[in-house]
C-alpha cells in the first residue's frame, strides 16, 4: 500500500504546479555580451573579462509566472564568425531566441538584423523573438550620444515593424536582464508542444482502491 | 503472467444463502443458475432467488415441495431473467415468474417417472426448453398458452436407450444478433459418455454434428459454447465455437453457416492435458477457465494452450450432484457408468456467466472473473517492482496473454501501457532512492546498487522510447543523491558506446561531463562524445575539457561534426605539432599520439571518411576530399606559423617521414587519383615532395631514403609514368642499394621496391651490370635472383638461392623446376648440374634428404660419383644418411659396408641397429669394418649370428668384466656408482641374454662353461667389497645371472658351483641362505606348477573321456524307417542282412552292409 500512495503523491507533485519547458537561443556578434547577459540571468553574476565562448554554451533557469513554472534551456552561442555554422542546430526547434547587440556598435545592431531575418526565414513561424541592447551602462559615457540615439531608436522601430519584444538591457547593473527573459516567458505559448511535464497521468490509478467492489458489482452482470 | 484469475467470494449472498438454510431448513445448496439474477436450489427443495446486487429477492417453494419433489436437481433462466425453470430429484419440473415470484407451471408428465431431472436448459426461444433426465434420454418441452391455460407438451428427443446422455448445451446467441443464421435453429449440444452430438431443434430437428469422446471411466463429458466475433473488412461475423471433452483431452470446433441451411463444424485444436477435467468454461475467447478433479481452477490461453494460473478451489468446498445422478431420490435406477460419473458431477456447481465462473460451495458462492491488465500490474507490484515492469513489457510489446481491459489501436493500447509503465518505474526509482537502498555498509555497495537499478530504467525507458522521461522524472530523482547521481551517469556510458543512446539532454550531458571530468576518467568520456549528437553537447564546456586534456579525437570528431569545420581543426592540431616540432627535443607520447592520429584524420579526409568512424554523405565527401588535397598542396597556410613553403607537408615529413609516405601511398590508391587528372595530382605531390626535401635542410639519409622507396615504388606501379629525371633516378637507385645499418625490414622494403623497379622497367638494362655488383655487395638476394633470371644465368640464381638464408630451402624446388623446363637449353642445365654439385656441401647442409632426392632423381648421379666429390668423410656420411633414411636404400653392398664403416666412426650408437636391420652387408666385411672400429656389441651380434658363440660370449663377458671393474674402481671413488651400477646391468643382460638364446642349441657341458663363467664374472667382485650397500648391489646381480640361470642349467650343478666357489665356500651359511632360498622358491613354485598342470592335464584328459562315453552310450533315432542307399525299411529286411544298423547322429539311417556296398 505504501508504494501505492507514493506513486500517488508523484501524480500530484506533477499536476499541481505546471512545468512548461522552452529552448532559448542567444544570438548575436561576438563581445555583444551575449554570455553576460544570461551569467547574469542565470547566476546573478558579472565578470568583466568574461571568456570568449567556444561553440555554444548550456544553462538553465527556471522562473515562476503567476502559476506556471517555466523552464528555460538556454543555448548561449558563439558570436564569433566561424562558429556560425553551428546556429541552425540550435535555433531549429528553438521557442525563444535573443538577439543581443551591442548599443555602442552600429555594426553589431546591423549584424543583430540579419540574425533576425534568419530566424525569421529559418526558425519556427512561432518563435518569439527578442532584441537586446545590451551594454546599457555605457550608454552616457564612451559614444558619441548622437550615435546610440540614433541606433536606440532604430532598434525600437525595427522591433516594432518585425513584431520583436525590445529592451535595452545590460548585464553589468543586472538592468532589464530579468525583465526581457520574463517578457519572453509571458509571451511565449504555454499549451503547446515542446511544453512537457504535464503528461496525462490521470486515469492511470495505480491506486486500486475500488477493486473489490467493482467486482462485487460485476459479479450480478449489469 | 501475474495474477490472471481473481476469485471473489459474494460475501452478501453467502451470508444470506447461509441464514435460509438455518431459517427456513432449505437444506444445502445443491445448484446455481445465473442470469441477470442468482438462483441457488437446495437440497430441500427451495429455490433463494437473489437480484444482481446480491440482494434477496424470493424464496421460491417450500420444504412441502421439498419432501415431495425431492431436492433441487436442476435449474434455467430463459433470456431475459423472466422465468425460472426448476427440475427436482424425483422428475418434477416447476416454472416460476421471477419478476412476482408465482409458480406458472407444474409439470409432471414431461420424462418418464422415476428419473430426476439432471439438466433443464432454457433455448433463445421463451416457449422451448430442453431437459435431460437420469435415464439419460432428452426431452424437448414446448410451452403453451392456449385461452389463459397454460401447458406443456414434451418430446422425446434423445432416447437414453442408445447412450445416455448426461450433460446438455444450448447455444445462446445474443439478443442484438438478429440476423444470425443460426438465429432460429436452437442448436444443442448433448453429451453421451462415449461422444458429443449437436442437433438443430428447429425447424426440425437434424443432427449437424457428432464427434467421438475418449473415455475416462471416472470423468464426466464436458461442453461449452462461445460465440467469437471476428471483424472483417466488409461486416462482423459471429462464430461459436464449441469446446468440449472429457477427462484430459480437449476439441475446439468452430461453426461455420454457409447459407441458411449448411451448417459445417471445423475443427480448430486439440487440446492435451495433464490433468483431467471435470468442468470448464469460458472467460472469453481466447481463454478457458479449467476445473479439474482435484478442484483447482486452470486459465488457459487456448491459443498458446499454455496454462496461465492455477488456483485451489479446495476451500470454497465445492458441492457435488451426485446424488442426482445416481437418482437416490428414486431409487437408484440409474445404470453403473451415470452413477460413476456422478461422482464427479459439478454441472450446478460451477457456472458461466458473461465472461465470468460462478462456484457454488456448501456456504458460498466465488466468483471468478480475469483480472483487468491494470490490476494484474498491481497485483505484480504487490511481489517486486521488476515483475510488476516485466508484465507491463509483455503488454506494451503485445505478447502477454488473456489480456482484459486494454482496447483501441494497437498504438493507442501501447501508449496506455507506457504510462503506466512510466508510472511503476518512477515508483520503483522512488523506493529504490528510499527504502530499498540499503542504508549500511560500504560506499561501494550503494554505489552497486544503484548500479543495478539504472540499466533497468534506462532500458525500460529505451524500450518504450520515452527518453525524455529517463531524463526528466527519473533523472531529477537519481540527482537528488549524489552517488546516485553518480552511479546513474556512469551507467549511461555502455549504453552510449553501443550507440543506443545517442540524443542525450543536455542538462544531463552537462553533468554527465562534469562527473566523469571530476574522476578523472577523461577517454572515457573522449569516447562517449564520439558516439553522441552533437547537438545536445554543451560545446563551450566540452572543448573547454578537449583542448584542456588533449582529447584530440574529440576536438576534430565535434568540429567535423557540429560545423562541418575539416580544416579548422587540422591546423590548431598541426600548430601544436609544429610547436613540438620546433623545440628539437625528442617528441612526448602525447605528441607522438597525435602526430599520428593527425596522419590518420589526413588520410581518412584524403579517402573522404569521417574520423574516427563512420560515413559522410557523397556531397561532404567529395568536397572534403578536393579541400584536403588543396590544403595539403597550397604553398602557404596562414593559419600555421612557418613560412616555410608547404607547410603542412613540412610538418608532417618531420614528424615522421615513413608514415605520412606511408599514408600517402595509401591514400593514392584511391580512385581520385587514378586517371589522368588524378595522375597529376600524385605528380604535384611528387614535385612538392621532392622539393621540400631535397631543397630544404634538416632531413637525414634515412628520411630521404624512405622518400626514394616511395617514389621508386609510385614509379613502378602499372599504369604511372611518372615523371623524374634520369639523376634522381641514379641517386634512387644508389640509395637503394646501399644496405642501411639499422631496421631489416627497411631492406626488406628497399629490396621489395627494387625488384618492383626493375620489373616495371625503371632501370635500363645498360645499368645491370652495375647493379649487380651494387646487389652483391648488399647481399640483396631478391635482387640478384631477379637480374640473373633476366640473364638465364640459372647457375646463378642458384647460388643466390642458397647464400639466402630465407630462401635456401627453396633452392632445391628451384633445380626441379629449372630442369624440368622445357624452355631451359640442354646447356644451361649441363652449367646448372655442374654448379649444383659444386655446391653440394653446402646442399647436404641445408637439407640432406632433399638432396639425395635432388641427385638421385633430377643428376642421375650414383652415390660413387657423390663420395668421389666428397672427401670429407663427414658430408659423405650425411649424405649416406640420408640415403639410408630414404624409405628405398641402396642395396649395393660396398655403398653399405662404407656407410657402415663411416657409422663407426661417427655414430657408434646405431651400428648395431643398422647391421641387424641392413641386409646387403657382407658379413665377414661387416665383422671385419667393426672389428676394426672396435664396435663390440655390433661384433658379438655377428659373431653369434655366424654362429661363433663362444667368440660373441668372450667379447661380451669381456665387456661386462671390464665394466665391473670399472664399477668396483668407481665405488672406491665414491662417485656416481649408480649410473655405473646400470651400465654393468645391461651389459650383464646382453650375457645373460647371449647365454639365453643359445644354451638350447649347445651341449651340457658348452652350456656349464658359458653359464659359470659368467657366474664367475659376477661373483668375483664379491671377494673384495666390504662395504654393505655395493655388496647388494652386486649380490644383485649374482642373483640375477641365478635366476636366468635356471631352467638352462640343473640346479644341483648351480649349488655344487656355488657352494664350491670362495665367495661363499668360506663364508657362512647366511651369506648363502638368501641364494638357497631363492631356490627352494623356485623349486617351490615349479612344483606347484606341475601339479596344477598335471591336474589340467587329467581334468581334460576325464571332460574328453567322458565326453567321448556320453557320445557311445547316447541313445540315436533314425529320422526315417528307410535306409537311405536300398529304400527299404531298416526293420523289414534286417533278417535278409547281418541285422546290423548304423544311424548317424543326425538320423539318418542305413544298413551296414547297405553302407558297405556303397
Amino acid at each position: 500500500m505504501a508504494s501505492r500512495s507514493s506513486v500517488a503523491r508523484a501524480n500530484n507533485t506533477n499536476t499541481q504546479g505546471k512545468i512548461c519547458q522552452f529552448k532559448l537561443v542567444l544570438l548575436g556578434e561576438s563581445a555583444v555580451g551575449k554570455s553576460s547577459l544570461v551569467l547574469r540571468f542565470v547566476k546573478g553574476q558579472f565578470h568583466e573579462y568574461q571568456e570568449s565562448t567556444i561553440g555554444a554554451a548550456f544553462l538553465t533557469q527556471t522562473v515562476c509566472l503567476q502559476d506556471i513554472t517555466v523552464k528555460f534551456e538556454i543555448w548561449d552561442t558563439a558570436g564569433q564568425e566561424r562558429y556560425h555554422s553551428l546556429a541552425p542546430m540550435y535555433y531549429r526547434g528553438a521557442q525563444a531566441a535573443i538577439v543581443v547587440y551591442d548599443i555602442t556598435n552600429q555594426d553589431t545592431f546591423t549584424r543583430a538584423k540579419t540574425w533576425v531575418k534568419e530566424l525569421q526565414r529559418q526558425a519556427s513561424p512561432n518563435i518569439v523573438i527578442a532584441l537586446a541592447g545590451n551594454k546599457a551602462d555605457l550608454s552616457n559615457k564612451r559614444m558619441v550620444e548622437h550615435d546610440v540615439i540614433a541606433i536606440l531608436q532604430e532598434a525600437a522601430a525595427y522591433s516594432e515593424e518585425n513584431g520583436l519584444l525590445f529592451m535595452e538591457t545590460s548585464a553589468k547593473t543586472a538592468m532589464n536582464v530579468n525583465d526581457i527573459f520574463l517578457a519572453i516567458a509571458e509571451k511565449l505559448p504555454k499549451n503547446e508542444a515542446g511544453v512537457s511535464g504535464n503528461r496525462p497521468t490521470a486515469g492511470v490509478g495505480l491506486a486500486a482502491t475500488e477493486n473489490r467492489e467493482s467486482s462485487g458489482k460485476s459479479c450480478c452482470g449489469s | 503472467h501475474g495474477e490472471v484469475l481473481m476469485l471473489n467470494k459474494l460475501d452478501n449472498l453467502s451470508r444470506q444463502m447461509l441464514s435460509a438454510v438455518d431459517r427456513v431448513n432449505a437444506g444445502r445448496p445443491t445448484s446455481l443458475a445465473i442470469s441477470d439474477l442468482i438462483a441457488v436450489g437446495t437440497a430441500h427443495g427451495l429455490v433463494i432467488l437473489f437480484d444482481n446486487s446480491q440482494a434477496l429477492k424470493y424464496c421460491l417453494g417450500s420444504i412441502q415441495i421439498g419432501s415431495k419433489y425431492g431436492s433441487v436437481t436442476a435449474l434455467t433462466f430463459n433470456m431475459d431473467a423472466t422465468r425460472l425453470l426448476v427440475g427436482y430429484a424425483k422428475g418434477e419440473i416447476l416454472m416460476y415468474d421471477v419478476t412476482n415470484g408465482k409458480l406458472l407451471r407444474t409439470i409432471t408428465d414431461a420424462h418418464p417417472p422415476g428419473t430426476a431431472v439432471l439438466h433443464i436448459k432454457f433455448t433463445d426461444d421463451p416457449t422451448l426448453a430442453v431437459c435431460n433426465d437420469s435415464g439419460g434420454s432428452v426431452f424437448e418441452l414446448n410451452f403453451r398458452r392456449l385461452m389463459g391455460v397454460r401447458s406443456c407438451e414434451s418430446r422425446c428427443l434423445f432416447s437414453g436407450s442408445r447412450g445416455e446422455v448426461c450433460a446438455i448445451q444450448t447455444l445462446h446467441l445474443n439478443k442484438n444478433i438478429a440476423d444470425h443464421p443460426l438465429r432460429d435453429r436452437h442448436m444443442l449440444a448433448m453429451g453421451t459418455l462415449t461422444k458429443v452430438l449437436v442437433v438443430a431443434l428447429r425447424p426440425q430437428i437434424k443432427i449437424v454434428f457428432a464427434h467421438r469422446l475418449s473415455t475416462h471411466p471416472t470423468c464426466v463429458p464436458l461442453l461449452a459454447w462461445q460465440l467469437t466475433i471476428l471483424h472483417t473488412s466488409t461486416s462482423r461475423l459471429i462464430e461459436p465455437v464449441l469446446l468440449f471433452g472429457r477427462g484430459d483431452v480437449l476439441y475446439f470446433f468452430q461453426v461455420k453457416c454457409e447459407g441458411w441451411d449448411t451448417v459445417n463444424f471445423i475443427h480448430l485444436r486439440t487440446m492435451n492435458l495433464t490433468y483431467k477435467l471435470i468442468n470448464l468454461a469460458w472467460l472469453n475467447s481466447k481463454t478457458i477457465l479449467l476445473l479439474d478433479i482435484r478442484e483447482n481452477v486452470h486459465v488457459v490461453d487456448v491459443d498458446s494452450q499454455t496454462g496461465l494460473q492455477k488456483k485451489s478451489l479446495d476451500y470454497v468446498k465445492l458441492t457435488y450432484s451426485s446424488s442426482a445422478f445416481k437418482s437416490l431420490a428414486n431409487g437408484g435406477n440409474v445404470s453403473q457408468a451415470l452413477a460413476v460419473i456422478g461422482e464427479h458431477a459439478t454441472y450446478h456447481s460451477m457456472v458461466q456467466y458473461n465472461g465470468q465462473a460462478y462456484f457454488l460451495g456448501e456456504d458460498s458462492v466465488v466468483s471468478a472473473a480475469m483480472t483487468t491488465w491494470k490490476q494484474r500490474i498491481q497485483l505484480a507490484l504487490v511481489h517486486s517492482h521488476k515483475e510488476a515492469l516485466q508484465l507491463a513489457l509483455m503488454f506494451y510489446d503485445g505478447k502477454a496473454k488473456a489480456v482484459v481491459g486494454l482496447l483501441g489501436e494497437p498504438q493507442q493500447q501501447r501508449e496506455e501501457v507506457a504510462e503506466l509503465l512510466l508510472d511503476v518505474l518512477v515508483e520503483f526509482v522512488d523506493l529504490s532512492m528510499t527504502k530499498l537502498c540499503p542504508d549500511s555498509g560500504k560506499l561501494q555497495v550503494l554505489i552497486e546498487f544503484y548500479r543495478n537499478v539504472v540499466p533497468i530504467c534506462v532500458n525500460h525507458c529505451l524500450h518504450i522510447g520515452r527518453v525524455d522521461v529517463l531524463f526528466g522524472r527519473i533523472y531529477e530523482r537519481f540527482r537528488v543523491d549524489c552517488v546516485a547521481h553518480g552511479a546513474f551517469l556512469e551507467c549511461l556510458e555502455p549504453y552510449i558506446l553501443n550507440n543506443q543512446l545517442q540524443s542525450i539532454s543536455p542538462e544531463v550531458m552537462q553533468d554527465f561531463v562534469t562527473h566523469y571530468q571530476a574522476k578523472g576518467m577523461l577517454s572515457n568520456v573522449e569516447s562517449c562524445l564520439l558516439h553522441l549528437d552533437v547537438s545536445s553537447l554543451d560545446l563551450h564546456q566540452v572543448l573547454h575539457l578537449c583542448w584542456a586534456h588533449g582529447l584530440y579525437d574529440a576536438i576534430i570528431s565535434i568540429h567535423n561534426r557540429s560545423m562541418k569545420d575539416y580544416l579548422g581543426p587540422l591546423f590548431e592540431l598541426l600548430s601544436i605539432l609544429e610547436a613540438a616540432l620546433g623545440t628539437g627535443a625528442p617528441l612526448s607520447e602525447k605528441m607522438t599520439n597525435l602526430g599520428n592520429k593527425l596522419l590518420v584524420y589526413v588520410s581518412c579526409c584524403l579517402a573522404g571518411v569521417g574520423y574516427p568512424h563512420g560515413v559522410l554523405d557523397e556531397e561532404t565527401s567529395t568536397r572534403l576530399k578536393k579541400e584536403m588535397f588543396d590544403t595539403l598542396t597550397h604553398p602557404s597556410i596562414t593559419e600555421l606559423k612557418t613560412r616555410q613553403p608547404y607547410p603542412i607537408i613540412q610538418i608532417f615529413l618531420r614528424f615522421s617521414t615513413k608514415e605520412f609516405l606511408h599514408v600517402l601511398s595509401l591514400s593514392i590508391s584511391e580512385s581520385q587519383f587514378q586517371g589522368t587528372e588524378g595522375f597529376n595530382k600524385v605528380q604535384q605531390f611528387v614535385d612538392i615532395l621532392l622539393q621540400v626535401m631535397l631543397e630544404s635542410q634538416g632531413f637525414k639519409p634515412d628520411q630521404v631514403g624512405s622518400l626514394f622507396t616511395f617514389l621508386a615504388r609510385l614509379s613502378a606501379r602499372q599504369d604511372s609514368n611518372l615523371h623524374l629525371n634520369e639523376t634522381l633516378k641514379q641517386q634512387v637507385l644508389e640509395f637503394l642499394t646501399t644496405p642501411s645499418e639499422h631496421a631489416t625490414d627497411h631492406e626488406e622494403r628497399q629490396q621489395v621496391a627494387l625488384v618492383e623497379l626493375l620489373q616495371c622497367g625503371f632501370i635500363k638494362m645498360s645499368y645491370t651490370q652495375r647493379l649487380v655488383h651494387l646487389a652483391e655487395q648488399a647481399s640483396f638476394y631478391k635482387v640478384l635472383r631477379f637480374l640473373h633470371t633476366q640473364q638465364r644465368r640459372f647457375d646463378l640464381v642458384f647460388v643466390a638461392h642458397i647464400r639466402d638464408p630465407a630462401e635456401s630451402e627453396n633452392a632445391f624446388a628451384y633445380i626441379q623446376d629449372i630442369l624440368t623446363n622445357p624452355s631451359t637449353t640442354d646447356q644451361e642445365k649441363e652449367t646448372l648440374k655442374n654448379k649444383v654439385l659444386e655446391h653440394i656441401k653446402d646442399l647436404i647442409n641445408i637439407n640432406g634428404k632433399k638432396s639425395v632426392n635432388l641427385v638421385t632423381t633430377s643428376l642421375q648421379g650414383t652415390i660413387q660419383t657423390i663420395a668421389a666429390k666428397l672427401h670429407v668423410s663427414w658430408y659423405l656420411f650425411l649424405y649416406l644418411e640420408s640415403t639410408y633414411d630414404a624409405p628405398n636404400p641402396s642395396n649395393d653392398p660396398d655403398t653399405c659396408e662404407l656407410y657402415l664403416s663411416l657409422m663407426c666412426q661417427f655414430n657408434r650408437g646405431q651400428v648395431v641397429a643398422f647391421i641387424q636391420e641392413c641386409e646387403a652387408c657382407r658379413p665377414h666385411k661387416a665383422l671385419e669394418i667393426v672389428r676394426r672400429y672396435r664396435v663390440d656389441s655390433a661384433t658379438a651380434y655377428l659373431l653369434e649370428k655366424s654362429g661363433d658363440v663362444s667368440a660373441a660370449f668372450n667379447i661380451l663377458l669381456s665387456v661386462a668384466n671390464e665394466k665391473i671393474k670399472l664399477l668396483n674402481e668407481g665405488t672406491k671413488r665414491n662417485n656416481d656408482g649408480h649410473l655405473h651400477l646400470q651400465e654393468v646391468m645391461s651389459s650383464v643382460d646382453d650375457v645373460i641374454g647371449l647365454c639365453q638364446r643359445n644354451s638350447s642349441k649347445l651341449q651340457e657341458k658348452q652350456r656349464e662353461k658359458l653359464w659359470f663363467s659368467l657366474l664367475d664374472v659376477v661373483l668375483k667382485p664379491q671377494y673384495h667389497l666390504v662395504d654393505s650397500d655395493d655388496h647388494e648391489d652386486v649380490k644383485q646381480l649374482a642373483q640375477r645371472v641365478l635366476t636366468s640361470m635356471i631352467g638352462h642349467m640343473t640346479l644341483p650343478a648351480v649349488l655344487q658351483k656355488i657352494i664350491q666357489d670362495p665367495a661363499y665356500r668360506s663364508g657362512k651359511f647366511g651369506e648363502i641362505r638368501s641364494l638357497l632360498l631363492g631356490m627352494l622358491e623356485t623349486y617351490q613354485y615349479e612344483r606347484t606348477l606341475l601339479n596344477t598342470t598335471l591336474q589340467l592335464l587329467a581334468r581334460h584328459r576325464h571332460t574328453s573321456m567322458s565326453n567321448l562315453h556320453r557320445n557311445v552310450v547316447r541313445g540315436v533315432s533314425p529320422k526315417s524307417q528307410y535306409c537311405l542307399v536300398c529304400r527299404k525299411s531298416v526293420l523289414t529286411n534286417q533278417s535278409s542282412n547281418n541285422g546290423n544298423l548304423v544311424v548317424f547322429s543326425y538320423g539318418n539311417a542305413y544298413h551296414e552292409s547297405c553302407l558297405d556296398t556303397r
